[in-house]
């Protein structure tokens, strides 16, 4: 049995596979999440997606969050303090207690992000000011620098600073979820659409960044069978369009509050009109409640479409609105669909959303288009989920004159001296030891991509030749074997 | 106006011998700083692509018997001089150099940059018109001094503060009235020359300025060089464009050299020069990189102070991590600005004839 569950704005997706069975429910968050959840039965594979912690994220002012940032010589840092930590990831400079316990003294912030320069290549400084921190601040509202992995310390910085306030929201909803499912045995999707950890989630929650975007990209693509394509979904407040390539989202960089961070999002286009739209004169870009259709109090998009002669839930309900209105509400909302769709020229578009069935063949029509709305598309997002499978990245920086590996961030014992060869089999070993430990199958973990190698010789006057490699290797997102 | 930093992954490929102190990891941990720092997304930064230098480049500052004797031996390789091999395919890499420094002075006269810092290797200074060694086969920063002057900026200055007395260079412009050449140096390294009697011949004289310095000078030496000869020679000559040999092998942890400049020294330094080229030149600077052997420690931020100076950005990260301290304070040598001022006032001597600022 695979279940997927996909936290959405205002709804909560659920698929579950059972043999060649598929079930979708859509449940309104106004009847409060706990109630979407119990309907989950444990057993089986569960797997949630979820972009809510970022997109509930208020950038907080500066006074709310505290930035301590361990530059050691080089560029200026905001919140910079002692410390150093040199290429080689050796101590240079250790911190001084005293001068953060002073920062934390005087500072009102609640949330703290501790990044250091090089901290992925020895975290013992971050550790050391975390240590620190523990007696100022929750632990649940600091962010580490050293998790994120990718190299450029001004985009951890910025992605620790998101992380700080992220971290809290994800962990309280793994809570929520963990009352419902025994020892945490379930899976949260990652932007890239694979899946990952509730552990690892924590340690970087921006992962879970654009998860809801790529759940429905994956769901299309295991509803459809087709690889390339571009996915228009439909939701209650937004139309997004995400090309998908090869059965995957593509992925694109993320800037949040201006600055650039290490946030890995996916390409996608993103409309503030769905079924829930509000209509006055117009078709307005929020959201306020649920539509009269659905037995709510509030004239909505799906309504208007009723008016035109849809029959989407309880339609006569909708009938208060004008009929010229609701045709310049739908004329607008096409007119603007085929301009989104314009920017991505695309050959087949493959609907999701509950508004899909309906909208989809207009759409067609305009733009003339092939389409294709698959059977529940309304859930796609919740089946993509409950099909993905484990993907891991693993950012490895070897060193071995120093005899030093770090991996994630985290420093490892390595295995004596490698050849570059032997230390990409050795890492490819590990993550496939580390996604079978967590209940992947096999033939998922078969799909191994390195996607950078860096490798330079070290010498020195009279030891030997030491060398030098930064590698990024992952298992790749795809959808599960096991997928019926 | 943005910086321009020229660079290619080709210049960590040439290697003479893999133990031999100018190899490749000197370029590849600046870079892995660099990318830590994330100075690529900077908005005053552009990184420019090099090209190999042409021949008739190369044949404005060198002979054609030594170029010839250089294409000669590229097949198979050869000892140049008892530090420097030229091992089989090198010209290629040699030529990426030059052309680097080509295309970094290209860059600012087109304006496509304010200023530009050429991060290529091999280095060239210790290069003349007809021979090479300490570690040169082309001499980067004269190829690039002398495309300068041939698109038609004929007044050039050239600021070389490598550790080493750029002989080479010295070579190349001895008798050039256009081109002012200074050099601060530790005194009796190699090569050896470079004494303050050495000012120029013929249409030259007067634009040689030697500044040898003991073991043991810092910051406080070169600030008051920069203040006390570099800056009102500069003002006195009045160049279309500075060239600036940038060595990093004066710093207090160089294995080679025995100098202690820091890397706030560096980017003091650089600033003065910047603000210099300011007041001269429209900004027309480029840095070419010389020397720097402590490859690991402080070279790559010693780059990077160098870049945040070109760039105008913030200094007050630019220093030395705590542990390099007793080695700062062992390595300055606390007579050496008072030999330094001895050496000064018999260059006032030897230059008095050609400067109205002495
Ligand atoms: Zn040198």
């Amino acid at each position: 049995m695979f279940t997927g569950i996909d936290i959405g704005g205002t709804n909560t997706d659920i698929a579950v596979i059972r043999n060649n069975n598929i079930e979708t429910e859509k449940i309104s968050n106004e009847k409060g999440i706990s109630s979407a959840f119990s309907k989950i039965h444990s057993g089986g594979k569960i797997a949630f997606s979820t972009s809510q912690p970022l997109n509930r994220l208020m950038v907080r002012s500066a006074g709310e969050i505290c930035i301590i940032t361990i530059p050691g010589p080089g560029l200026r840092r905001e919140g910079a303090v002692k410390g150093a930590v040199t290429i080689r990831g050796d101590v240079a400079e250790d911190i001084d207690p005293d001068e953060i316990k002073q920062i934390f003294g005087e500072t009102s912030a609640e949330y703290l992000a501790i990044a250091g320069k090089f901290s992925t290549r020895n975290p013992v400084l971050e550790e050391r000011v975390h240590e620190v921190a523990l007696d100022y601040f929750c632990d649940d509202r600091i962010a580490l620098s050293h998790f994120i992995g990718e190299i450029g310390f001004p985009s951890r910085i910025a992605t620790t600073i998101i992380n700080a306030q992220l971290k809290e929201v994800t962990l309280g909803i793994a809570e929520i979820i963990g009352s419902y499912i025994p020892e945490q045995d379930f899976f949260f999707m990652k932007s890239d659409g694979g899946l990952t950890s509730p552990d690892m989630i924590f340690k970087n929650p921006s992962e879970l960044y654009s998860s809801s975007q790529a759940a429905v990209v994956l769901g299309a693509k295991y509803l459809t069978g087709i690889d390339d394509a571009l996915v228009m979904d439909i939701g209650g407040t937004t139309t997004d369009f995400i090309p998908m390539k090869n059965g995957l989202p593509e992925k694109t960089m993320v800037d949040v509050g201006g600055g650039r961070t290490d946030i890995k999002g996916i390409r996608a286009l993103s409309l503030p009109f769905g079924g829930d739209s509000i209509v006055e004169d117009g078709l307005l870009p929020f959201r306020e409640g649920v539509s009269l259709a659905f037995g709510g109090k509030f004239r909505t998009f799906t309504d208007a479409l009723n008016v035109c002669g849809y029959e989407i839930g309880n339609f006569r309900s909708s009938g208060v609105i004008d009929r010229e209105i609701s045709e310049i509400v739908l004329n607008s909302y096409l007119d603007e669909v085929s301009k989104a769709i314009s920017v991505f020229s695309p050959n087949l578009i493959i609907g999701t959303g509950y508004l899909a069935p309906v909208l989809m063949p207009e759409i067609s029509a305009i733009t003339g288009i092939r389409i294709s709305v698959p059977e529940h598309a309304e859930s796609a997002n919740a089946v993509g989920v409950a099909v993905s499978r484990v993907s891991l990245s693993m950012k490895v920086h070897y060193d071995s004159e120093k005899k030093k590996l770090s991996i994630n961030g985290e420093l490892r014992q390595p295995p004596g001296k490698l050849t570059d060869e032997e230390l990409i089999e050795f890492c490819a070993a590990e993550l496939r030891k580390t996604a079978l430990g967590l209940g992947s199958p096999p033939e998922d973990c078969e799909d191994i991509e390195i996607q950078s190698f860096r490798a330079y010789d070290v010498v020195r006057e009279r030891a030997g030749t030491g060398r030098i490699v930064d590698l990024c290797i992952s298992i790749l997102p795809g959808i599960s074997a096991e997928a019926p | 106006m943005r910086t321009g930093i020229v660079y290619h992954t080709d210049y960590l490929l040439h290697e003479q011998r893999p133990k031999h102190p100018e190899r490749r990891e000197r370029i590849a941990y600046t870079l892995d700083l660099l990318d830590e720092e994330e100075i690529w997304e900077e908005p005053g930064i552009k990184k420019i692509e090099p090209r190999m230098a042409t021949e008739d480049e190369v044949l404005a500052a060198h002979n054609e018997v030594y170029f010839n004797y250089l294409t000669g031996i590229d097949k198979k390789g050869a000892d140049i001089d008892i530090n420097t091999y030229g091992p089989p395919g090198f010209l290629k890499g040699a030529l990426l150099s030059a052309g680097g420094a080509v295309c970094a002075a290209e860059a600012v006269f087109s304006r496509e940059v304010r200023n530009a810092f050429a991060l290529v290797r091999p280095p060239g200074h210790h290069a003349g018109r007809s021979f090479g060694g300490g570690f040169c086969y082309l001499n980067n920063v004269a190829i690039m001094v002398r495309a300068v002057q041939n698109s038609g900026y004929k007044r050039v200055m050239i600021i070389d503060w490598d550790a080493h007395h750029g002989n080479g260079t010295e070579d190349i412009f001895y008798e050039d009235p256009d081109v002012l050449y200074t050099s601060v140096h530790q005194s009796s390294l190699f090569p050896g020359t470079g004494p303050v009697k050495d000012a120029g011949y013929g249409e030259g004289k007067g634009l040689n300025i030697n500044m040898p310095v003991p073991p043991g000078s810092s910051d406080n030496v070169y600030r008051y060089l920069m203040e006390e000869v570099i800056i009102p020679a500069g003002e006195e000559f009045r160049p279309d464009f500075i060239a600036i040999s940038a060595g990093q092998d004066n710093h207090f942890t160089d294995p080679l050299t025995s100098l202690a400049l820091t890397a706030r020294g560096y980017a003091d330094m650089m600033s003065e020069a910047v603000a210099l080229s300011d007041k001269l030149c429209n900004g027309r600077l480029t840095a070419v990189l010389e020397g720097g052997y402590g490859v690991e420690g402080a070279l790559p931020y010693v780059n990077l102070a160098i870049i945040a100076s070109l760039a105008g950005l913030d200094l007050s990260g630019i220093r030395e991590p705590a542990s390099y301290e007793p080695l700062l304070r062992y390595e300055v040598n606390d007579k050496a600005l008072e030999i330094t001022k001895k050496m000064v006032s018999k260059l006032k001597k030897v230059h008095s004839d050609y400067w109205n600022f002495i």
